[in-house]
């Protein structure tokens, strides 16, 4: 069996993909004994993040069960989570 | 054994160590070559040996001595012959030595008369030591004694995820056995500092630790570095922010209460989840963290980086499936498993665990074995400090 996501905390907004994703490739994660289901809406490198729900603009974002930066537009359930939506409440983000 | 238990040694300081070194410690660089020939001409001994120790003032003195005696008086050195150049340096160390009860000798090359003089007298003296060394036998020594760096090199996509994780659960076992964790790094906790600083057993300690990041941020802007830490290459392998990247390195210090913030090279005082503030490039944060007591560490690496300490015992861990094959020599612990589904996080605990334990109780590290093992002290910024007032020093 070979993982293709992994999903850290139950709290999590966002899995990391552990081979590149293709669009409607369907997900089953779990994280302890929550178990969550998502189709990929587009191509998702190695080593990136997906988002596991819809989420608003602002929104902060978890990773680790802790806060990894906000949105910067709405999010649906399925897509690449980078710098083109996500960004730093720590320090401003890569140009 | 029970199962609270490792074997160690006994000193008379009332430390326990997982090895039983004699120490061939250098005292100042100009005579580090005499030194390497001592210790090549004794087996059984372990030299010591840094850059630097000539010209150096203030903070920045006391922070190379205070190293060089953290791992003399290190719990895993059984006895320690100190070589340096004149004899007011050899005999200042070898004080601070015999201070803790370990047998103790120096040599001075100036007085010795010449480095084959001083290899002459050396290789007597350490194989004395040696021979006696072998009488301390291992005995039963509660977990709660154990101090375990922690520190990660060459980190890639995985290593949050992966090793980091594991080796974050590990943490928590020994916490949770009485032991002490002690997680370094400043620079790489930017970004995840408040976390962390939630987690303080009191708000001196959150202040403490919030105080060393702002104080790396601070000093990485005077001398004109990049504070921010977070790369194209980071946000290519898949990174977004600062946050993430620091998330996932503080990761490895598991989810205990952190209890204190210690400073280069210091000991911790308590037991528990302690942080030490150290630069974070591995040798030099290795350097540190064995200088301050660790008895071993655990060392992450996404994509393999070979070096150890020459006296704490340093696993290398990787969660990287190419890296746990390409780089195989230098991997102690592969737990790449949690990728390719054969275990899960608890399953790659309990192998780490087992294999930490199993270190503690004698068995060689790759590193040890391979001979990749490497001091690097770093050194102190005075004109920083001053210009900061940070110095205790009069101007």
């Amino acid at each position: 069996m070979s993982l293709n996501a992994l999903w850290v905390d139950p709290r999590d907004h966002v899995a990391t993909a552990l081979a590149d994703l293709a669009p409607n490739q369907c997900l089953e994660l779990k994280a302890g004994s929550t178990h969550c289901q998502v189709t990929v809406r587009e191509p998702i490198p190695y080593g990136h993040k997906v988002a596991l729900q819809d989420l608003a603009p602002g929104q902060t974002v978890l990773k680790y069960g802790a806060p990894i930066g906000s949105t910067t537009v709405a999010v649906p359930a399925g897509s690449h989570v980078h710098l083109h939506n996500l960004a730093s409440r720590r320090v401003a983000g890569l140009a | 054994m029970s199962s609270g238990t490792f074997w160690g040694y006994r000193r008379p300081d009332g430390s326990a160590g997982i090895r039983n070194h004699v120490l061939v410690v250098g005292a100042m660089d100009n005579i580090n070559p005499v030194v390497r020939r001592i210790a090549d001409g004794v087996r059984g001994t372990v030299p010591l040996w840094a850059a630097y120790g000539r010209g150096m003032f203030g903070e920045d003195a006391e922070q190379h001595m205070r190293t060089l005696a953290g791992y003399a008086t290190h719990p895993n050195v059984a006895a320690v012959l100190v070589v340096s150049m004149e004899p007011k340096s050899a005999a200042e160390l070898a004080g601070r030595i015999a201070a803790s009860g370990r047998p103790v000798r120096w040599l001075a090359v100036q007085q010795q008369g010449g480095t084959a003089r001083t290899v002459d007298a050396g290789i007597r003296l350490a194989m004395q030591m040696v021979i006696d060394a072998g009488r301390i036998l291992r005995e039963p020594v509660p977990l709660s004694e154990l101090i375990v760096g922690l520190e990660c090199g060459a980190s890639d996509a995985t290593s949050g995820l992966t090793a980091n994780s594991t080796t974050g659960e590990v943490a928590d076992w020994l916490v949770a056995q009485g032991g002490t964790v002690v997680l370094s790094e400043t620079e790489e906790i930017i970004g995840a500092e408040d976390a962390l600083a939630a987690r303080a057993t009191t708000p001196e300690v959150a202040e403490q630790l919030l105080a060393a990041v702002r104080r790396r941020e601070d000093e990485a802007r005077y001398i004109g570095a990049d504070t921010v830490g977070f790369g194209p290459d980071n946000a290519a392998g898949g990174l977004t922010t600062l946050e993430e990247k620091s998330l996932g390195a503080v990761r490895k210090g598991g989810t205990s209460p952190l209890c204190e913030v210690i400073g280069y090279a210091q000991r911790p005082t308590g037991k528990g989840l302690v942080f030490m503030d150290a630069p974070a490039p591995g040798t030099e944060n290795v350097t540190a963290l064995a200088g301050g007591g660790c008895h071993l560490i655990l060392f992450n690496t996404g994509v393999g980086n070979p070096v150890g300490n020459p006296v704490s015992p340093t696993l290398k861990i990787t969660g990287n499936p190419r890296t746990a094959e390409h780089f195989a020599d230098n991997i102690d612990v592969d737990v790449s498993g949690i990728l390719t589904g054969d275990h899960d996080l608890a399953g790659a605990a309990g192998i780490l665990r087992e294999h930490l334990l199993a270190v503690a109780n004698g068995m060689m590290t790759r590193s040890e074995i391979l001979g990749d093992v490497e001091i690097t002290i770093s050194r102190v910024d005075l004109s920083y400090r001053r210009l900061r007032g940070l110095s205790g020093e009069q101007p």
